[in-house]
């Protein structure tokens, strides 16, 4: 560290006042009054530097004699006996004179762990959790009663917004209804005035993503875009919602399938198409679509330079979204009957809707080409000012297009199978892609595998972990480094290594399903562990994990709960949501959350497992949100 | 060392304040003592002088809800700072699991605050533990005297050892950093048994009783302070 030969320059003075007045050749007085006594001399860094830690600096005058200049000290002689004496310097003094990096810290000392650092407070989190406590008895006590209740309104969700927003919006100005939904909406009784009693259907988040990507503009009717143009405004509440990795789910999959496998040979002619002429197939070579479901025309559509080079990269389409159904304040299990009737009645009702669906779907997927993009224009044309703006998507690296594409197409990617078009000539994908080549001894992009990529090239990789790494990659769009892998929920340590080749950095190993819910590593937990783990969260009254068929697995409710009926609800209200909700979006929800001033259901889903959790907060806490994502996750891959 | 009560389904995991004479180590408890306005919290013990010198030690008690499935008991104890009060100070840090130390940001106090960080080594020591094994947390206190000593100056004589701890800048008689440091020292705390917990209680369905945490494998000592105990 510090310069062990360098010097400090103390002032005389300073030094005079801490020795005794005997070894002094005059007064002290004198020397500060001729001056002399704000003349420095430099004492040896190392013999004050070790000190510092002492909190005093001291030294014999023997030390300090041999730098003093002649004149301020007797003969050495004459003060001998006073040369062993300890004299102490005035620490301030010295310390201001320290060059600052002098007083640098070691650079080899180990860090706080990241894991403390990033855990909540605890004291905080109480003091917040009572404040809270204590609004929420006040805001009961001025219930308002149901028949003044305000209708219901449609508010849709923005993630990215919500992403920022830290304080969860309440009650949003003025949000229009939509049609079909706002009237399933008003059914519901009324809400608490602090929690909106609203039906946040599905929404938003996506609609920001949807005007760029592009899956949606083809789909909604007139009105639906005025709920839009409403939902575009809508802060977004809550944070939980910010932590949903694993979001696109179900349609997803079905959309990324559709394209690749059902409409597999319209690609291929395009495909080759485009090799050739690099203008009029960009058009054609809208290769991200199989992979994101149809986001290229909506991009088209959404910006006007889009209908020229269709080719926007990997637009992050699916944005996790969020359906929140707020109950009524006595909430409980009456609510949710009340609400899965509802929302049966509102499948009925969106079923005109739905049925317009597959058409667009299917224009969105198998037409890539130029004539259905036009189709979508003078629908969103229609749409309202506020959603002719760029959608605040990430893109990827949009100036890269125009040159990958213009390359020869087939060079990119030696994929040994039929891999669908897009994978195999999305141009975008190299650019962003080259990083992970390294990574796969296998050789292929992971930007444009599919889940049989996955799991055919990669040892150990179920087919759940594959699904979950391609819904992962449609949300964020392209993985951009290795390590983006370890945000896919459900990756382990071992699959990682598995997937890139090199085991994942030390700060950034992924936790396993034990110590994510902190059981000791080598015990062998059961799915009771894992829902009693969770029920015994702050404020979590009960957790239950079922099966997508509706069958109850494990896990216990609160009292007065019937957790048969909850289990068979929510399969159920994530159809009927979602039934609605992918128009809107361009893809299913699969995190639902129906708050209530008594016990608010949170409910999550994947492919085959659902997990229920009951909570005393209309609002988990985030990371809450996020373990209960990656169990959901885990446990699909282990039963895998 | 950690107490898990499972029939009533609570951990008690002590802190203890330490640091020289009058550098506030009282202070911050009954800052905090005020601060922390939730129901769960214990009446502050103090056993005092006429002239509120810690006599013995202070006592607070705080829970959270934290650890799924448990409420945790953060007791909270100061020691008396005077030199002559040493084997005060080694009772009072039998079975600690966290440690505050505070430091006086005073020029005068620091080769106190240097000699008190020393004998809690020391005590520490005697208790068969070492920093290494136990979580602390530094407070650097009275930040608002004039001429306080610089922080890079306190980082480098309290903090330059091999594992950086986590530090705060405090003013325990207004409040400020006080329930900072609180939480960092319980973070630490729940960072560790939630990284190493006991067997025993992922089950859920243990049969009632209270028992010591067994020692884990860094941490030896500890059967000689369940013998002690």
């Amino acid at each position: 560290m510090g310069a062990p030969g360098g010097r400090i320059n103390l002032p005389i003075g300073m030094i005079l006042r801490c020795l005794p007045p005997e070894v002094l050749a005059d007064e002290l007085s004198k020397f500060e009054a001729n001056g002399t006594a704000a003349t420095e001399i430099g004492l040896p860094m190392q013999m004050i530097l070790g000190q510092l830690p002492s909190g005093k600096v001291e030294m014999t005058l023997q030390d300090l004699v041999p730098h003093f200049p002649p004149g301020y000290l007797q003969p050495t002689e004459s003060i001998a006996s006073y040369l062993p004496n300890i004299i102490s310097l005035p620490l301030m003094d010295v310390v201001m004179r320290i060059p600052p990096d002098l007083l640098a810290l070691r650079p080899d000392q180990k860090d706080v762990d990241a894991s403390v650092i990033n855990m909540a407070d605890p004291f905080t989190e109480e003091i917040l959790r009572e404040q809270a406590e204590t609004a929420r008895r006040q805001s009961q006590t001025n219930i308002i009663d149901e028949s003044q209740a305000p209708q219901e309104e449609f508010v849709p969700r923005d993630e990215a917004t919500m992403a920022k927003a830290v304080v969860p919006p309440r009650r949003p100005a003025a949000e229009p209804l939509v049609p079909s939904r706002a009237m399933a909406a008003t059914t519901l009784t009324a809400a608490p005035p602090p929690m909106p009693p609203v039906i946040k259907l599905p929404t938003p988040t996506p609609m920001s993503s949807l005007r760029g990507s592009g899956a949606v503009p083809p789909v909604i009717p007139g009105p639906t875009s005025r709920s839009l143009s409403s939902s575009g405004q809508i802060p977004a509440p809550t944070r939980s919602t910010t932590a949903l990795p694993t979001r696109p789910q179900g349609p997803v999959t079905t959309q990324i399938d559709a394209p690749s496998s059902s409409a597999p040979v319209p690609p291929v002619p395009r495909h080759t198409g485009p090799i050739p002429a690099p203008p009029p197939p960009r058009h054609t070579t809208s290769l991200p679509v199989p992979r994101r479901t149809g986001s290229i025309p909506a991009a088209g559509l959404a910006s006007p330079s889009v209908t020229a080079p269709a080719p926007q990269a990997p637009l992050p389409v699916e944005k996790p979204v969020e359906a929140v159904v707020a109950g009524t304040p006595d909430s409980g299990a009456d609510d949710l009957q009340r609400l899965a009737a509802l929302a049966m009645a509102q499948m009925g009702e969106s079923g005109d809707l739905s049925a317009e669906a597959p058409t667009k779907a299917e224009s969105v997927v198998s037409a890539a080409p130029e004539p259905k993009i036009e189709e979508p224009a003078p629908v969103i044309a229609s749409v309202p000012a506020p959603f002719s703006q760029p959608p605040p998507i990430p893109i990827p690296a949009p100036p890269v297009l125009p040159t990958a594409i213009s390359e020869p197409l087939p060079q990119p990617i030696p994929t040994p199978e039929p891999i669908p078009s897009s994978s195999v000539a999305h141009p975008a994908a190299e650019p962003e892609t080259h990083a992970e080549a390294p990574a796969a001894s296998v050789a292929f992009n992971l930007n444009t595998c599919t889940v049989e990529d996955l799991v055919k090239n990669i040892p150990d990789c179920s087919t759940a972990l594959a699904e979950s790494i391609i819904h992962y990659r449609a949300k964020i769009g392209s993985f951009k480094r290795l390590e983006d892998l370890l945000d896919v929920p459900g990756i382990t340590k071992e699959a990682y290594t598995n997937l890139t080749g090199e085991p994942p950095p030390n700060n950034r190993i992924p936790l396993s399903l034990n110590e994510l819910l902190g059981f000791p590593k080598e015990q062998n937990i059961s799915l009771k562990d894992v829902t009693d783990r969770i029920a015994c969260w702050p404020d979590v009254t009960g957790c239950v994990l079922s099966q997508s068929s509706g069958l109850s697995l494990v896990g216990t409710v609160p009292e007065g709960v019937d957790k048969a009926a909850i289990v068979a609800f929510a399969p159920r209200m994530f159809e009927a949501i979602n039934k609605s909700f992918a128009e809107v979006s361009g893809q299913d929800t699969d995190a639902l959350v129906i708050p209530s001033s008594g016990t608010s259901f949170h409910l999550f889903r994947n492919k085959d497992l659902y997990l229920i959790i009951m909570s005393r907060l209309p609002q988990m806490p985030e990371r809450h949100v996020k373990v209960a994502r990656f169990v959901l996750a885990a446990l699909s891959i282990r039963r895998d | 060392m950690a107490f898990i009560n499972y029939s009533s389904r609570e951990i008690q995991l002590k802190i203890v304040y330490y640091g020289a004479a009058l550098c506030g180590k009282t202070t911050n408890l009954v800052t905090l003592h005020k601060q922390i306005t939730h129901a769960q919290k214990g009446e502050l013990v103090s056993l005092a002088t006429d002239a509120d010198r810690t006599l013995f030690f202070d006592f607070l008690s705080l829970n959270t809800k934290t650890l799924p499935g448990f409420t945790t008991r953060f007791q909270l104890y100061t020691v008396p700072g005077q030199a002559i009060y040493n084997t005060t100070r080694q009772l009072v840090l039998k079975g600690v699991d966290g440690i505050v130390f505070v430091v006086d940001s005073h020029w005068d106090k620091m080769a106190d605050n240097v000699e008190s960080f020393s004998n809690l080594q020391e005590n520490l020591i005697e208790n068969h533990l070492s920093l290494v094994q136990i979580p602390y947390v530094l407070q650097y206190n009275k930040r608002d005297i004039p001429n306080a000593a610089p922080i890079n100056y306190l980082e480098f004589s309290f903090n330059n050892r091999a594992n950086r701890a986590l530090a705060f800048e405090s003013v325990a008689s207004t409040g400020s950093g006080v329930l900072e440091t609180l939480n960092a020292a319980a973070r630490l705390l729940l960072a560790k048994y939630s990284k190493t917990p006991n067997a025993n209680v992922t089950g859920m369905s243990q049969p009632n009783l209270s028992v010591a945490v067994p020692p884990s494998e860094e941490n030896p000592q500890v059967p000689a302070g369940n013998a002690a105990a």
